[in-house]
């Protein structure tokens, strides 16, 4: 539409992507008013924009740059701060690099300036709810014994928790789907996957599982104190929304 | 009786005893099932709020002593049962797989006697981690009385291990407990401790050997089944810090289970009381408070309307305001409104630059309490007083006023996140596919040879 200045950078969603993006804003020389996901852009006319392709080097290099101008701990706020998913999140990204490039790792410290506060907050929000998913994500033994988890995370987190449970149940077959976003990490004991794919299919129940299941339910009526009761503090803890995903609580 | 019932049975036994914490652990997988997180993991909350992070059942609740305040005391009316080993780990397996627990916290009532109990639940931690492969979590309780050797060897398997003293104080323990003295408590406590301290020495020197109760040990106080003042309660749990290195004291509110001349009519358990004194435990053990700090025989209890730590600042009115940009670490975190996590940003933030009221607000400090005794680069905050009245006001614990959204009482976390996640090293395998055209081979993921030799790019789908 004959804009001469100023684009709308759109890239597909993924991290390498936004890194690619990043790469252009910075070599590109022209003037980038927004930069936004496929998965969320809705195009107008009124602006012009500009379709950026995965190049994995080009995102490399960006990665690389931010690890050896900025720190270690700034490219992990960054990647989690991406990976929340917050609207806007692209430019405060883009905010806080610049920053970064100029003053280094100084930006660590600075926990009180707004404009770090923009990435960091998000980025404690994925760091928060990546904690709480390793202990209320809940696997369910299948047939072909495959356990299988589902969860719907308010944050894209499956990459970020997956290597715990890898670590962890390193001698089973597991699967982490993410049913909001047909995102899941598959794991065969030996290898793990991480993609997006919509699991159809998915096998029966385990013969034994809904035994485990009602024993755990047991336990879990059991272990409260009655006269200690205490709704509130239980949903401060435990919100409502992660609730479906909990054996104990369906 | 099934596994079910005797589930329940043997999990109403356990839940008096409030420690689940499953922190500390440093254990790895090797080639089997299950590791250690540092900072421990809540899988879930119990409808009385509290954490549910292990798997805390009794072995048995068949208990041949008779302690007034316990509700598995042998004169007393109720359904009775215990656990083979292979239930147990039955269970613990099971559960762990389906990532419902962190680990196991097995205890016992004594049965026949305490060396008998020690044996018999040392049996299940070994087959768990020899024949199971089993690198979970893992707190025993120690039996008090139980052979020396017993408690040696399962101390090599297990995590944690925690003696309960449980009523704090000997007068109690004479009344309410007259088969466990002090004296037989604190032994294996301290027998514990040098076995820890021991192993330590000796893995600095031979990085193989194995560690003795890797993640410490613990204990539990028992709040309001006895007349002791929180004040001695406290001193206790200070001088089992300082002298038995314990990684934990735990208070529990007494819940009336039982009515007997010897105890204390109540009708709710002292859930404040408790509340109060978890928070001066932080204090002790985080912030840098002694006991004698906090309480006085003057002031031997702590206030309802005040947690110890503004109770404390209002007491010491005379040593406030305090510079925000200059003042040590061990000072900041006397401040009440801020608390580790808000402290430590600002000594970060002030190696950058010089902070103002705004900064703090985004840091987290809670301004409405600590207005009162800080200065920012020479100026107090718009509602700073002096007058010990509104400075109180302030203070009150939101908790206890009517119609607050604020927090409720219960549990206590010092974080509320942990910072030990690597950066994740798979994220390169996170590329946006195309759409799969045929999402009904993804099982065949499980049936490929593996030997290692599947390749991302075997599964587009």
């Amino acid at each position: 539409m004959g804009g001469c200045c100023s684009v709308i950078y759109i890239y597909d969603g993924t991290w390498d992507g936004f890194l690619t993006a990043v790469h252009h804003y910075y070599y590109d020389r022209q003037s980038v008013t927004n930069i936004e996901s496929a998965l969320s852009y809705r195009p107008n006319l009124i602006d012009d924009y500009k379709n950026i392709i995965v190049d994995t080097s080009r995102a490399k290099s960006v990665e690389k740059a931010i690890l050896d101008k900025i720190s270690f701990d700034s490219l992990d706020n960054i990647m989690r701060c991406f990976f929340s998913e917050t609207e806007g999140r692209e430019m405060w990204i883009i905010r806080y690099i610049k920053i970064g490039f100029k003053i280094g790792s100084k930006i660590d410290c600075m926990l009180g300036d707004p404009a770090v506060l923009d990435v960091l907050q998000p980025a404690r929000k994925v760091k928060f709810e990546c904690h709480r998913m390793l202990g209320l994500l809940r696997f369910e033994l299948l047939e072909s014994n495959i356990y299988y988890a589902k969860i719907q995370p308010d944050h894209n987190i499956i990459t970020f928790i997956s290597s715990h449970f890898k670590e962890r149940f390193a001698d089973q077959n597991w699967v982490i789907h993410d049913t909001k976003r047909s995102l899941a990490a598959l794991y065969n004991t030996k290898r793990m996957l991480i993609s997006y794919m919509n699991l159809t299919n998915i096998p029966n129940l385990h013969a034994d599982e809904l035994k485990f299941q009602s024993l755990w339910k047991n336990y879990f009526k059991h272990i409260a104190i009655k006269s200690r009761f205490n709704p509130k503090l239980q949903k401060q803890f435990l919100p409502k929304r992660y609730w479906k995903h909990l054996t104990e609580k369906t | 009786m099934n596994l079910f019932d005797k589930l329940g049975v043997l999990a109403d036994a356990a839940k008096y005893d409030v420690s689940c914490s499953s922190s500390g652990g440093t254990r790895n997988n090797k080639n089997g099932v299950g590791n250690s997180h540092t900072a421990g993991i809540c899988h879930t909350w119990s409808d009385d709020g509290r954490c549910v992070s292990l798997l805390k059942i009794l072995l048995s609740n068949e208990c041949i002593y008779d302690c007034v305040y316990c509700v598995n005391r042998v004169s007393n009316d109720v359904t009775r049962a215990s656990f083979t080993a292979d239930e147990v780990i039955e269970l613990t397996m099971n559960f762990y797989r389906r990532n419902y627990i962190e680990g196991l916290f097995l205890s016992s009532a004594v049965l026949k006697n305490p060396s008998y109990t020690m044996e018999l639940m040392l049996d299940i931690v070994r087959r768990l981690r020899n024949e199971h492969g089993f690198y979970g979590y893992i707190h025993l309780k120690g039996i008090p009385g139980a052979d020396e050797k017993l408690i040696n060897e399962a101390g090599m398997f297990v995590d944690r291990m925690s003696i309960n003293i449980e009523l704090p104080s000997d007068k109690g323990l004479e009344v309410l407990a007259p088969q466990k003295p002090k004296k037989a408590l604190l032994r294996p406590m301290q027998q514990i401790n040098n076995k820890i301290i021991a192993s330590k020495e000796e893995h600095k020197t031979f990085k193989s050997s194995k560690l003795f109760v890797p993640a410490g040990q613990s204990t539990q106080l028992i709040i309001g089944a006895t007349p002791d003042r929180d004040l001695s309660i406290l001193k206790l749990s200070e001088a089992l810090y300082d002298n038995f290195n314990l990684k934990r004291v735990y208070y529990s509110a007494y819940v009336p289970t039982l009515t007997d001349s010897r105890l204390p009519a109540l009708i709710k358990p002292p859930l404040l009381r408790e509340h109060r004194l978890y928070q001066a435990d932080w204090l002790l053990r985080f912030y840098g408070f002694s006991a004698d700090e906090l309480l006085s025989k003057a002031n031997p209890d702590f206030s309802p309307e005040l947690d110890p730590k503004a109770d404390w600042a209002l007491r010491n009115l005379h040593l406030f305001p305090i510079e925000i940009n200059s003042i040590d670490y061990e000072m900041l975190l006397r401040v009440p409104g801020i608390g580790i996590q808000s402290a430590k940003r600002i000594i970060a933030s002030r190696r950058v630059g010089r902070l103002n009221f705004d900064n703090l607000k985004k840091i987290g400090v809670v301004l409405k309490r600590s207005g009162h005794f800080i200065t920012c680069q020479g100026k107090t905050y718009e509602t700073y007083s002096k007058n010990e009245s509104v400075v109180k006001e302030s203070l009150v614990s939101s908790k206890l006023l009517p119609q607050s959204k604020k927090a409720v009482v219960g549990q206590m976390s010092l974080f509320s996140t942990s910072n030990d996640y690597d950066i994740g090293r798979n994220t390169s395998n996170l590329y946006l596919f195309d759409q799969p055209s045929n999402t009904k081979q993804w099982l065949s993921y499980y049936d490929q040879p593996q030997d290692g030799r599947l390749l991302l790019s075997d599964i587009h789908l």
